[in-house]
């Protein structure tokens, strides 16, 4: 049996194959959509929480040049 | 699947997604393994987001020597702390580490994975874990602590062990712990007393501390389970009454069957005829139900053993109710596990419909072994099944 497209969206979401998340099989399309949205808005609150903790501990400009330098290092 | 362990899990779920306590609802009817898969995935995720940056600033931490790298983890607080630690080697994070204050450090484990971090745990002086997980205490912050107990050493577990004299704070921690495995090594490293002190302070009505109490009695092995549940077992009937009423409040008897199993003979006794199941034949037909679903007849018929004769009326009562696949499951224990005399004596208690039926399973097992059938048909003739068992 093919899994819900909510199914295969969170999967995709999570970066898993569907089998790992195939016991979730047991929840309707409305409740996969709210889990997905619920981890949409912890990984939006994750990226400001480290955006505003950089804020504060690294004034402008050494912010800027220090997340510039680990930007270009990494490519 | 046990309803406690899915409750831990949904909780450490809802406290990763920033969630309410009463959000996402739904959760509470998916298996343990598969909550747990998706709050690892989810963890995952969340991490790899910003990973790329952490890991280029774990490299240049790496280089910087711990006089400086202090000051620098209080500059930059204890979430980026713990992201750019979770990316250095272990041993260059441990000469800051032993250096940052204990409320540092548990403010920067929640938001290290234990995980990534597992080289660190264990390279942490033991007095140092304990200072730590004091502060955690403090901030009752016991679902990150149950994160961390899978990763932390044995010494380091004695440490947090002598730092923490609440046994109730060290059931809620065993609450969360992830490994199962884990939890039974964890309670055997308690002494012997402080495990009974423990039950004893779960068990007081002034406490709220059962369902972390029977999530632990759960998961322990066979031992454990005896000792715990004969320390249990020993006290009040009101007290029985209570673990069984929570029990079945929650629909735990696929857990609690073979904690039950487990108990000494007296103990086992004194359980299976409680006034209270007695009472309330619905409860038992839940067990009754939980031994057939979760295909625990191997260790719930020996119980029959021990009923007296108003629970064993009883037990026949809600016995006949189960369906012929059911009952041809339990028969199928019964073989297995030799219990024919305690299985027929149910037997002759229910209705002659029933008896006809059990009658029939049995004239099944004659045609593959004709010795058997004999056997078993001459001691349900004397033991007085009303009910024509055929040639023997």
């Amino acid at each position: 049996m093919d899994a819900p497209a909510e199914l295969e969206s969170l999967a995709a979401k999570l970066r898993r194959p569907e089998g790992a998340l195939r016991d979730l099989v047991c929840l309707g399309p409305d409740q996969l959509a709210e889990l997905e949205r619920a981890i949409d808005a912890a990984c939006v609150r994750q990226q400001l929480d480290v955006a505003g903790a950089l804020r504060k501990a690294l004034p402008q400009p050494l912010r800027a040049i220090v997340l510039w330098r680990v930007r270009t290092s990494v490519r | 699947m046990s309803g406690l362990a899915v409750r831990a899990e949904t909780n450490k779920l809802r406290g990763l997604l920033g969630v309410s306590e009463t959000a996402l609802p739904f959760l509470a009817g998916v298996p343990e393994a598969q909550l747990r898969r998706l709050r690892d995935a989810v963890h995952e995720r969340l991490f790899a987001q910003d990973q790329p940056v952490f890991r280029r600033l774990g490299r240049i931490a790496a280089w910087l020597p711990f006089w400086l790298a202090v000051p620098l983890c209080h500059l930059v607080g204890p979430m980026l702390t713990a992201r750019i630690v979770g990316e250095m080697p272990a041993r260059r994070a441990i000469l800051s580490a032993v250096r940052l204050r204990p409320a540092f450090v548990a403010e920067a484990c929640m938001h290290l994975d234990p995980r990534r971090a597992r080289d660190l745990i264990q390279r942490m002086p033991p007095a140092k874990i304990a200072a730590i997980a004091v502060e955690m205490l403090r901030r009752e912050d016991y679902a990150t602590m149950g994160r961390f107990v899978d990763f932390i050493s044995d010494e380091g577990i004695r440490a947090v062990l002598d730092a923490i004299p609440d046994e109730a704070a060290l059931l809620k921690i065993a609450f969360f712990m992830d490994s199962k495995n884990r939890l039974d090594h964890v309670v055997r490293l308690m002494p012997p007393e402080r495990r009974a002190r423990t039950l004893l302070l779960a068990l007081d009505d002034t406490t709220s501390l059962l369902d972390e109490i029977l999530l632990l009695i759960i998961h322990v092995n066979y031992a454990l389970k005896r000792e715990l549940g004969d320390l249990a077992a020993a006290q009040d009937e009101a007290v029985l009454e209570r673990i069984v009423m929570t029990v079945e409040q929650q629909q735990l008897w696929s857990d609690l069957l073979p904690v039950v199993a487990s108990l000494s003979e007296d103990s086992q006794r004194k359980v299976v005829n409680l006034p209270m199941l007695r009472r309330d034949p619905a409860m038992l037909e839940h067990i009754l139900h939980a031994a057939d679903t979760h295909d625990l007849w191997r260790i719930t018929l020996p119980l029959l053993l021990f009923l007296d004769e108003p629970s064993r009326a009883v037990w026949a009562q809600v016995g006949a109710l189960l369906p012929r696949d059911a009952l041809e499951r339990a028969t199928q224990a019964t073989l297995v596990g030799e219990l024919w005399l305690p299985m027929i004596d149910l037997v002759r208690r229910m209705p002659r419909e029933q008896q006809e039926i059990f009658a029939d399973i049995l004239r099944e097992y004659g045609k593959v072994d004709s010795e058997l059938y004999a056997r078993v048909a001459h001691c349900a003739r004397r033991n007085g099944i009303d009910v024509e068992l055929g040639a023997d």
